[in-house]
C-alpha cells in the first residue's frame, strides 16, 4: 500500500516535471460544456486538455494549432494559473469593470510572460458572443524558436466574469486549416 | 600582546598584498593597451598575475582542429545558429551595424572576430561566447544613456573574449556533461529557447559566473578600449551605479541574481573603475560620452523596450529606471507616458493621481505617444467621468486615425451618446 502510494506520488511528480498533459477526445458533431460557463458545438473531433486552468483544444498538436478557452475568469484572477516557482504576484490579473481595451492589454501582457515574441495586435472589433457584447482582435507572434504564428482572440464579460477564447496556429498551413471550424465553434457559444 | 600585534601586521600585509594584486588586475590591461603608463615599468610582468595562465586570444585565431578548445568552439557555433533564428532576436541591420561599429572602434584588431546578436529580453545582461558571439539583451540597451555606456559593456565583454575567461568552465562542463549540454546552456543563457526560469538561471550561473579576478581583468580591458576609442571612461562606473539603484528598489529576484552571479558590482569594483577613469582623464582629456548616434539608433526602439519592461510588472524598480531616464532628458513625453502607465497598472493608493499627473506632463511635451490620450480616456472612464473620457478617446483617434482599436473605441463612444 505504502509502495503504491509512493509510486503514484512519484508518477505525479514526474508528470508534473515533464509538463505532460492528459488529452481526452471531443467527439465530432457534439455539443459540449467548456469549464463552468460555456456550451459549444464542434463539427470535427479535437483533443482536449487542461493547462493551468485554461482548456486547450488541438487537432495536430498545441505547437501547430490550439484553441484556448478561459471559461470564466473571476475578479482579481490571472488568465493562467501561476506556475510554482514563478512570481505569482506579478501575474497581470483581470479586474471586474475593465473595459474591453484593458482586457486586450491584459491578454497581451499575459502572452508576454508566456515566451511569446513580437506580439502584434490588429483590427479590434466589437462583436456579439452568445448574446453578450464582446470584442475580437487578430494577432501575430513569433515563438521562442522563431516560428511565425497567426491568431485571434474574442471575449465577453458576463456576471463580472471574463470569458475569453483564443485561437492560434502556425502562419504556414495550420492556422488556416481550422479557422472556419473555429469560427463555427465561436458562433455556437452559449452561456450557461 | 606582541603575538596579537604580529598577527595584525600579517593580516595587514596579506590584505595589502591582495589589494595591490587586485589593483594590478584592473591596471594591467590599461598598460598593455597604452592608455596608462606603468610608473613601475619593468616591475610588473604579465606572468606575475596568476590568472594569466592562458595565452591571450589572438586576432583571427581559431583553435587547432584537434584541440579540446575546438570542440567547445564547435558547440558554440551550434548555439550561435540558434541565436540567428531565435524568435526574440532583434534582427535590425542598422542597429547591428551600429553596435558592430562600436566593437570595431573599441578593438579594431578583433573587429572580424566578434559577432553581435541583440535579443529582446528586458533584463540587464550581455554574454560573450568563447567563439566570439556576443549576445546583448535589450534591457541593457534600454539602460544605457549614451554610446560610451554601451561601449563600456562591449569593451568589458571583449576583455572576457581576449582572456578566454569562459573557456575553463566550459571545458569542465564538456568533460562532465558533453557538448550538447554546452549548446543547451549557451542558448538558454543567451535568453534563447528558454524552457523555464530555473533552467535559465542555472545556465546563466554556469556560463557567466566569472571569478572576481576575471571581472577585474575584463573591467581593465573595458576601460582601456573605451579610452583608446575616445569614450568618456567614467561612463563605465556611471552605468553600474544606475543599475545598482534599480536592484535596491527591485523585488524581482531574477534581476539581481542575473547581475550578482554574472558581474558582481562590488564597492571595490566601482571604486577601482572610478579611480582608473580619473587617472585616464587626468593624463589626457579628449573623451566624450557620444550621444548623437546613440539617440539616432536607439531612441526609436526605446518605446518597445519600455513596453517589455512594463510587462515585468516590477513597478518600484521601473520607477527608478524612469527617473534616471527622465533626468537624462531624451524624449521625455514617452517617459512620462510610461510613468503614467506604471502608476495606472500598479493601482495602489495614490497611483491614480500620480498616473494623471504623469500623463498630463507627457502631453505638455512637443512629442508624446498618442497612447497617452487613450490611457487618459481609460483613467477617466474608471473615475466615472465619462464625458472627459470620451473627449480623450476622440483626441486619440484624431492623433492616431489608423490605430488598431479604432472600431472598438467608436463603438464605445456611440454607445455613450445613445
Amino acid at each position: 500500500m505504502k509502495n503504491r502510494l509512493l509510486l503514484i506520488t512519484l508518477l505525479g511528480v514526474v508528470f508534473a516535471l515533464t509538463g505532460c498533459a492528459y488529452y481526452s477526445l471531443v467527439k465530432s458533431g457534439s455539443r459540449i460544456a467548456v469549464g463552468q460557463g460555456l456550451w459549444v458545438e464542434s463539427e470535427i473531433a479535437w483533443s482536449r486538455s487542461k493547462q493551468r486552468g485554461a482548456v486547450v483544444w488541438t487537432v495536430d498538436g498545441p505547437n501547430l494549432q490550439q484553441l484556448v478557452f478561459f471559461p470564466g475568469i473571476d475578479d482579481g484572477k490571472p488568465l493562467f494559473q501561476p506556475v510554482a516557482g514563478k512570481d505569482s504576484k506579478k501575474m497581470p490579473t483581470y479586474r471586474a469593470g475593465m473595459t474591453f481595451l484593458e482586457v486586450m492589454d491584459l491578454l497581451e501582457a499575459t502572452m508576454a510572460r508566456e515566451n511569446v515574441h513580437q506580439f502584434e495586435k490588429r483590427n479590434m472589433q466589437p462583436v456579439i458572443i452568445g448574446g453578450e457584447d464582446g470584442f475580437r482582435f487578430d494577432f501575430s507572434y513569433v515563438s521562442e524558436e522563431g516560428l511565425d504564428y497567426l491568431g485571434f482572440a474574442t471575449g465577453a464579460v458576463k456576471d463580472n466574469k471574463l470569458y475569453l477564447v483564443m485561437y492560434a496556429g502556425t502562419t504556414l498551413h495550420y492556422y488556416e486549416k481550422y479557422t472556419a471550424e473555429v469560427g463555427h465553434i465561436i458562433k455556437s457559444i452559449e452561456f450557461f | 600582546m606582541i603575538r596579537q600585534f604580529i598577527l595584525f601586521l600579517l593580516v595587514m600585509l596579506v590584505g595589502a598584498g591582495c589589494a595591490s594584486k587586485n589593483q594590478q588586475r584592473y591596471e594591467q590591461p590599461l598598460y598593455e593597451v597604452g592608455v596608462l603608463e606603468d610608473s613601475r615599468a619593468g616591475k610588473l610582468q604579465i606572468d606575475e598575475v596568476s590568472i594569466r595562465e592562458l595565452e591571450n586570444q589572438k586576432p583571427g585565431e581559431r583553435p587547432p582542429l584537434d584541440s579540446e578548445e575546438a570542440g567547445i568552439w564547435m558547440a558554440m557555433d551550434n548555439a550561435e545558429d540558434k541565436y540567428k533564428t531565435a524568435g526574440n532576436r532583434i534582427n535590425n541591420p542598422t542597429l547591428n551595424n551600429y553596435l558592430q561599429d562600436i566593437t570595431c572602434r573599441l578593438a579594431p584588431e578583433y573587429c572580424g572576430d566578434i559577432r553581435i546578436y541583440v535579443i529582446h529580453k528586458p533584463y540587464f545582461n550581455a554574454l560573450m561566447a568563447p567563439n566570439g558571439a556576443l549576445v546583448i539583451w535589450s534591457g541593457l540597451l534600454l539602460r544605457a544613456t549614451n554610446e560610451a555606456q554601451v561601449a563600456a559593456v562591449i569593451g568589458h565583454e571583449i576583455g572576457h573574449y581576449i582572456r578566454r575567461h569562459s573557456l575553463q568552465r566550459l571545458r569542465d562542463t564538456v568533460n562532465t556533461s558533453g557538448a550538447l549540454v554546452v549548446v543547451q546552456l549557451a542558448t538558454a543563457a543567451a535568453g534563447v529557447g528558454v524552457v523555464g526560469d530555473l533552467a535559465y538561471l542555472a545556465a546563466i550561473g554556469s556560463l557567466q559566473s566569472y571569478s572576481r579576478d576575471q571581472e577585474r581583468e575584463a573591467d581593465g580591458y573595458g576601460l582601456a578600449f573605451m579610452a583608446r576609442a575616445g569614450y568618456e571612461p567614467h561612463d563605465a562606473g556611471n552605468l553600474w551605479k544606475k543599475v545598482i539603484k534599480e536592484i535596491e528598489a527591485s523585488d524581482d529576484k531574477n534581476f539581481s541574481i542575473l547581475l550578482f552571479d554574472s558581474h558582481p558590482p562590488s564597492e571595490e569594483r566601482l571604486a577601482a573603475l572610478d579611480n582608473l577613469a580619473d587617472r585616464i582623464v587626468a593624463r589626457e582629456n579628449h573623451y566624450s560620452p557620444k550621444k548623437e548616434f546613440f539617440y539616432t539608433h536607439l531612441l526609436p526602439m526605446r518605446y518597445g523596450f519600455l513596453q517589455d519592461e512594463l510587462h515585468l510588472r516590477d513597478f518600484d524598480r521601473m520607477e527608478v529606471l524612469l527617473e534616471y531616464l527622465i533626468e537624462d532628458g531624451a524624449k521625455p513625453g514617452e517617459l512620462y507616458y510610461f510613468k503614467g502607465e506604471l502608476h495606472r497598472l500598479r493601482n495602489k493608493e495614490e497611483d491614480q493621481g500620480k498616473a494623471l499627473d504623469a500623463y498630463e506632463k507627457a502631453k505638455e511635451e512637443d512629442e508624446f505617444p498618442p497612447e497617452t490620450l487613450r490611457a487618459l480616456g481609460l483613467l477617466y472612464q474608471k473615475k466615472g467621468e465619462t464625458d472627459k473620457a470620451g473627449k480623450f478617446f476622440e483626441e486619440y483617434l484624431k492623433l492616431k486615425p489608423d490605430c488598431m482599436d479604432r472600431e472598438m473605441i467608436l463603438h464605445m463612444l456611440s454607445g455613450r451618446r445613445q
